[in-house]
């Protein structure tokens, strides 16, 4: 065997084992044609054991004072992470919060997290509903604690860093690999996008009219801008809430509520921060008729928005193109029995 | 020779078709929520003498699941693995078919799903969790629930939220009704005096029940016992 044959061979062997390295080393996948995400993954980074802890936690009552509340409670995962059908976020003994649960998917883009901004790390987001006393009511401490007691986590714990307990910091990171990892990129405007499949003439028209009317704030591929406006929506005089105003301090951002992405409206509804719409025809009646006209709208939808009745239903008919069922029903991201 | 068999065949099997769709009567169940012995509709004010205060309702949605005919104490009819999801929105009525002539004079339903069919894993049909009445793996689906407000105003803080439902050991809020009803009737009315939801606020001091608990257990069960045959 002449030495570049050796070479050859050699080099085979060595492209077969990266090969294999590399199929097992988990990698944040970016879906073709989107951004970079903004999620700096060098400091947390991406590894199987971790996200399974995640899921774990992710699923655990453990989180909460009295055991009773899991972050799948609001954000299930049939409902692509969101609470269908609830308005305002359930906590603690039966106490309602003064907010819809977001749905938590493709979060890795997101530049700042809640309705209104206020974490602007998702390693730190965690944080907002563990200790909130109409959410879990926790102290980090006390979840720490008591994961550190449980047989259950040190075994997990063990296996997968050879340690028998974590930290705070550990702890957060392992919930924000798991919700990283949520990335819903499946649904038919996606196919259509990548010449898979086709729009039906309705849902062609209803994109056109997407584009003309919605996409100055809903940005494509994620359907989103991240950014925070004023979609004219009155404010309730009994949940008082002024969104990013309570954040920044500065009148300016009153009534300023994050844009949500268009994504898997049909398990996600109902719709604005504090859930007032349950259908999407409501949410468009409110565009095309009853916006609260006043100085701080934002300068989007300033010119009124008008659609024909049949126009309203082939643009639904299009927003329905980006349910994702495969992302709802995907195995990898259900509870673990 | 063949092809005189195949065409008896064919004509037999028609033949049976006919007399098969023939055998299958309609029972369609409906079911009226009452407060003060009235009907109510969705989103109109109604007077609560055990709140001294006006209230409406915004939503009302349960299951009905389980059913079963019978004749005297003996079982004629199994509408099996069946589970619907009524709406006041659209129909609180359902309708199944039974073999026609069927005697009976006795129904059996779940006010809600059983235990069963809570961790069934049929995630489609009335169990979609798009319908809005699935909680989370550890509490199973919500049986009842009933929203609304107090008072005229629609107040976010005099709002009422009334989740119904758990499925696991003490929890089980799964209640059977068992009632007598007029011999094969075809159409069948229940009564549901939903009053029992404000003797509830009144007397718990409680807007919301929205977790698997004693109270919800409690208050399922004074709802089922309320049901009434029109």
């Amino acid at each position: 065997m002449s030495k570049k044959q050796l070479g050859l061979i050699s080099l085979f062997f060595l492209c077969f084992t990266m090969g294999f390295v590399l199929i097992d080393l988990p990698v944040f996948k970016v879906p073709i044609g989107w951004p970079k995400p903004v999620y700096d993954f060098k400091k947390n980074k991406f590894s199987n054991e971790k996200i399974m802890l995640g899921r774990v936690l992710f699923y655990d009552p453990i989180l909460s004072k009295d055991n009773t509340i899991s972050c799948a409670s609001c954000h299930s995962p049939y409902n692509a992470f969101a609470h269908t059908d609830h308005a305002l976020s359930h906590g603690i003994g039966d106490s309602i919060g003064t907010r819809n649960a977001p749905a938590l998917f493709n979060l890795a883009w997101q530049k700042s997290f809640m309705w209104d901004g206020a974490i602007k790390d998702l390693d730190e987001q965690a944080v907002f509903p563990i200790t909130h006393p109409k959410e879990m009511g926790e102290t980090l401490s006390h979840v720490i604690q008591k994961i550190n007691q449980s047989e259950k986590y040190k075994k997990l714990i063990t296996d997968a860093y050879g340690i028998d307990s974590i930290n705070k910091q550990q702890l957060l990171q392992f919930i924000s690999q798991f919700i990283l990892s949520l990335v819903s990129a499946n649904s038919k405007y996606d196919s259509v996008m990548q010449h898979k499949l086709s729009f039906t003439t309705q849902e062609l028209n209803g994109y056109k009219l997407f584009k003309k009317n919605c996409s100055s704030c809903h940005i494509e591929p994620l359907f989103t801008n991240g950014i925070f406006k004023n979609n004219g929506l009155k404010p309730s005089s009994i949940l008082n809430d002024f969104g990013r105003m309570r954040i920044t301090q500065n009148k300016k951002d009153s009534l300023l509520f994050k844009v949500p992405t268009l994504r898997n409206l049909s398990y996600t509804y109902p719709y604005m921060h504090d859930g007032r719409f349950t259908k999407l025809s409501e949410v468009l009646q409110h565009y095309t008729s009853n916006l609260e006209q006043n100085l701080i709208i934002s300068k989007e939808l300033r010119q009124p928005i008008i659609l024909t009745p049949n126009e309203k239903v082939d643009l639904i008919a299009f927003l329905l193109t980006l349910n994702d069922r495969s992302f709802v029903f995907n195995p990898n991201y259900s509870f673990i029995k | 020779m063949m092809k005189r068999i195949l065409l008896l065949w064919c004509i037999v099997c028609a033949c049976c078709n006919v007399s098969i769709s023939q055998m299958v009567q309609p029972i369609r169940l409906s079911f009226v929520p009452k407060i003060n012995g009235s009907q109510i509709a969705l989103n109109q004010h109604y007077f609560s003498a055990e709140l001294n205060d006006s209230i409406s309702i915004t939503k009302l949605k349960f299951y009905i699941s389980n059913i079963v005919l019978l004749n005297k104490e003996k079982v004629v009819y199994k509408n099996a693995g069946g589970v619907y999801l009524l709406n006041a929105e659209d129909s609180l009525s359902l309708q199944f078919d039974v073999p026609q002539n069927l005697q009976f004079g006795r129904i059996q339903f779940g006010l809600g799903i059983d235990s069963v069919a809570n961790i069934s894993g049929a995630l489609d049909g009335a169990l979609d969790p798009l319908m809005g009445m699935y909680w989370t793996w550890q509490s199973g689906y919500i049986n009842f629930k009933m929203e609304g407000f107090v008072g005229n105003l629609e107040r976010e803080d005099k709002k009422y939220e009334y989740h119904l439902g758990g499925y696991s050991d003490k929890n089980n809020a799964y209640q059977l009704v068992d009632l007598n009803i007029q011999p094969t009737s075809e159409s069948l009315q229940f009564q549901m005096p939903i009053d029992i939801i404000f003797k509830s606020i009144f007397s718990e001091k409680k807007y919301n029940i929205m977790s698997p608990s004693a109270s919800a257990v409690s208050l399922s069960k004074n709802i089922a016992q309320s049901i009434l045959v029109k």
